[in-house]
């Protein structure tokens, strides 16, 4: 039996609602050229929500953090219009942090 | 609605230098970029309240940050610059003219030949004059650089009226425009003028 992705309906729904609460940081002291689209405007909030909904549930999955390997992140993997995307977040207590926007490395 | 955060709400966030999970502070920072490079002033930033190390950008602060972005990409597009080589005795012309005013060296110069370059694309009789007193004396080595950035519309109509004047290179512009403002403090000849540039160099101490 193929093992439920953990969490991904909950996870979606968190961080959907984070972004439409504008309650969400994100990760690091800089802006990193081509890794968080949503940071440098490049992609609207609007376009990062419509991604999300169209996300299936085995387009999810979670891997630990990369420099704290004891917290897990979610990584979205929809695909629109062909391409596909890589969103990348997590959740601690009340907290979002969006780590990555950008089109999926083949 | 979008919620707001403010100084000294808390949070938590991973943190790369201690390793684990902390607590965040909310807390203004200066923001630096480096593409564009730029720094964005009093930013609410997430702080690990271990080690102090920004950790986390609130949303709200990323629009702040991007509108300045914006604002910055904006001005560098529409704006020119003019870039000039000046013999050393013209340079310190405009030492003695800012000293004369008793203004700020620097500042002062940027701005009075913004003046000048607004007088020259007014009025073609007064890009005559600087045509004339852009001719070089024989044996200046042209040792100095001048630059000065100045909005789109501005470098575009003074140029055009430098063009039309036989002022073609930027360095010809240069030396006239300090020529004339050293005539006009040092003579009589522009009161007007004169009075123009005390005004200025008061504006800019
Ligand atoms: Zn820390």
């Amino acid at each position: 039996m193929r093992k439920r992705r953990e969490g991904f309906r909950e996870a979606r729904a968190r961080l959907i609602r984070a972004l439409e609460t504008g309650r969400f940081n994100f990760e690091g002291d800089e802006v990193r050229e081509g890794k968080n689209l949503l940071q440098s405007g490049e992609v609207s909030i609007e376009f990062v929500i419509a991604l999300l909904s169209s996300c299936r549930g085995t387009e999810h999955t979670t891997s630990p953090h990369h420099f704290v390997p004891s917290s897990s992140c979610h990584i979205f993997k929809p695909v629109t219009k062909r391409v596909r995307w890589y969103i990348k977040c997590y959740f601690l207590d009340a907290d979002t942090i969006l780590i990555s926007v950008h089109i999926a490395e083949h | 609605m979008k919620q707001v955060l403010k100084e000294h709400d808390t949070g938590a966030a991973l943190c790369r230098t201690c390793r684990k999970q902390t607590k965040t502070t909310y807390l203004y920072r200066d923001f630096s970029l480096t593409t564009p490079k730029l720094r964005v002033r009093r930013v609410l930033v997430g702080v690990c309240d271990v080690c102090q190390r920004t950790l986390t950008v609130p949303w709200q602060s990323n629009e702040r940050i991007q509108a300045t972005v914006r604002a910055a990409r904006a001005r560098t597009e529409t704006s020119g610059r003019i870039e000039a080589r000046v013999p050393s005795d013209l340079y310190e012309r405009l030492r003695l003219i800012a000293a004369r005013l008793e203004a700020r060296d620097e500042a002062f110069a940027h701005v009075m030949l913004r003046f000048y370059l607004s007088q020259l694309s007014r009025s073609a009789k007064f890009a005559g004059r600087v045509r004339r007193l852009s001719v070089v004396r024989e044996g200046s080595r042209a040792s100095q650089r001048v630059s000065l950035r100045v909005s789109g519309k501005l470098y575009d109509q003074a140029l055009k009226q430098a063009q039309a004047q036989g002022v073609t290179d930027q360095s010809a512009l240069v030396r006239g425009l300090i020529s004339a403002a050293y005539e006009d403090v040092f003579t009589d000849c522009s009161p007007q003028r004169r009075a123009v540039l005390e005004c200025l160099a008061d504006a800019t101490n």
